[in-house]
């Protein structure tokens, strides 16, 4: 569907090509948090950590901490990926 | 084509997407675990958190069954957007969004089949490619760049 009077366009729609520049550099910032997971594991242990534009913004031993953190110094928490970098993930099962 | 991706050591498969409540005005990019055991989408309480969403605002939910037990779950109307080179792709969904609990918290969300159903996926792990073709989308628009 293409219809620009198509209500989820009315809202997602009203600049598309920035929702799309936002989502690739999220997943820029998801895909460094996987691909780096050991230097993060040794850089952050045990630590909350947010990824913004594909770097490491803000670190914090507890999530509110880091949350305020990242509210403080205008960084979009929306657009930031957060994470707890344990040393010996979980087994996840859904 | 949409682009997920495979945790370097989960092994876990992502894919990431813009979820917007039009009732309430959140909104913020999620990176969902894809996920099609899960009947329907779910928004962990982290990515509630990032987003500031007020749970006291949501007027619907509903008992679901997971594999930890039944657990009560938030419903409300979310539009769901995922980009390739091409488009923009949207989906008005009933997103269920989980009450917040502490060890819940790493937890990702979960992408579910009420939007992996419209897609015909690739899942390679072996070649790390996690790839969606669109068959259909509930709003589409092209992009320039």
């Amino acid at each position: 569907m293409t219809d620009a009077t198509n209500p989820i366009l009315s809202c997602l729609g009203r600049d598309p090509e920035d929702i799309a520049r936002r989502l690739r550099e999220f997943s820029k910032s998801a895909g460094m948090l996987s691909n780096d997971r050991p230097r993060l594991i040794n850089e952050h242990p045990l630590q909350w950590i947010g990824v913004y534009r594909g770097e490491v913004s803000a670190k914090a031993d507890d999530l509110p901490s880091l949350m305020e953190d990242l509210e403080r110094r205008g960084i979009p928490l929306g657009d930031t990926i957060i994470r707890f970098i344990e040393k010996n993930q979980r087994t996840l099962i859904l | 084509m949409l682009r997920g991706r495979f945790g370097d050591t989960s092994g876990r498969p992502y894919m990431e997407g813009h979820v917007l409540f039009p009732r309430l005005g959140w909104s913020g990019n999620v990176s969902f675990i894809f996920d099609t055991g899960a009947d329907t989408s779910l928004l962990m309480p982290l990515d509630a958190q990032r987003m500031g969403i007020n749970y006291g605002l949501f007027e619907d939910q509903e008992s679901t069954l997971g594999v930890g037990g039944a657990s009560e779950n938030f419903i409300e109307g979310a539009y769901v957007a995922f980009a390739d080179d091409e488009a923009l792709y949207g989906y008005e969904i009933e997103l269920r969004i989980c009450k917040p609990a502490d060890e819940l918290m790493t937890v990702p969300s979960l992408l579910g089949r009420n939007i992996i159903d419209r897609w015909r996926v690739t899942y390679d792990k072996s070649a790390a490619e996690l790839l969606a073709k669109v068959i259909s989308s509930d709003a589409q628009t092209r992009l320039e760049g």
